[in-house]
């Protein structure tokens, strides 16, 4: 892993077209600027553990047939058709 | 356990197949994926089989949101949709993974990370939706209740 030591209004480069900035130092919490192309995708990494784990735990087990989930309500429709009158 | 042997038959009639390609994986299952879309359950239930063609162990089960949660809202940036060369809104097709419990009752969907899918190319993503504070984990009989 690479360590850099910035300070506010400091940034860092990353490729050529990834720009983070440090905005803000208020105790444990830093505020991050980051300039990124829009074909890259920035999230906080708690949100990537949380689908994986979320898919991982969703992957249906083998052996017995899954058990049933819920049936949808009766007022449901697949594709949105309009409700039909009474 | 032998291995769902639809799979295999659907493969062999590849031509056939709704078959979609995640080029980055999901999280969790990286690298890329193919996977065969196939109906689970009743013919007019809403419910789909994702099977990864190269393993068919991994299968999701996934729905369109719509059918528990009417009110779902998703907000594609552009980023997601030029992952899978989405340029016309009518070639979305949107699906959720279903987490099924012990008990009917304990099935959640996750709303957090929907699969994107364009139908044109067959190519899917599964979205982050960062800021939407939508949960992975949001249980079906509460919306059913509540609809």
């Amino acid at each position: 892993m690479l360590v850099l030591t910035r300070r506010k209004n400091q940034s860092i480069v990353i490729g050529d077209d990834i720009i983070v900035t440090v905005l803000e130092v208020k105790g444990d919490q830093i505020r991050l600027g980051i300039t990124a192309p829009r074909n890259v995708q920035v999230y906080r990494e708690e949100l990537l553990a949380a689908l994986t784990d979320a898919n991982k735990s969703a992957v249906l087990s083998d052996g017995a047939a899954p058990l049933a989930p819920p049936a949808p309500p009766q007022s449901a429709s697949l594709f949105r058709r309009p409700r039909r009158a009474a | 356990m032998s291995s769902p042997s639809h799979v295999t038959a659907l493969r062999s009639a590849a031509a056939d197949v709704p078959e979609l390609v995640f080029a980055t994986g999901l999280p969790g299952f990286p690298g890329e994926r193919r996977f065969a879309l196939v109906r689970w359950g009743a013919f007019e239930g809403p419910y789909s089989l994702m099977v990864d063609l190269e393993n068919p162990h991994v299968r999701f089960l996934v729905m369109p949101p719509y059918v528990f949660f009417p009110d779902y809202v998703v907000d594609l940036d552009d980023t997601i949709a030029a992952k899978i060369h989405l340029d016309r809104p009518e070639s979305c097709l949107l699906l959720v993974i279903v987490t099924l419990g012990s008990t009917p009752e304990e099935a959640t969907a996750n709303l957090l990370g929907p699969v994107v899918v364009n139908l044109d190319t067959r190519e899917g993503v599964q979205a982050v939706l960062a800021e939407s504070g939508y949960s992975t984990r949001v249980p079906l009989r509460a919306a059913a209740v509540a609809s």
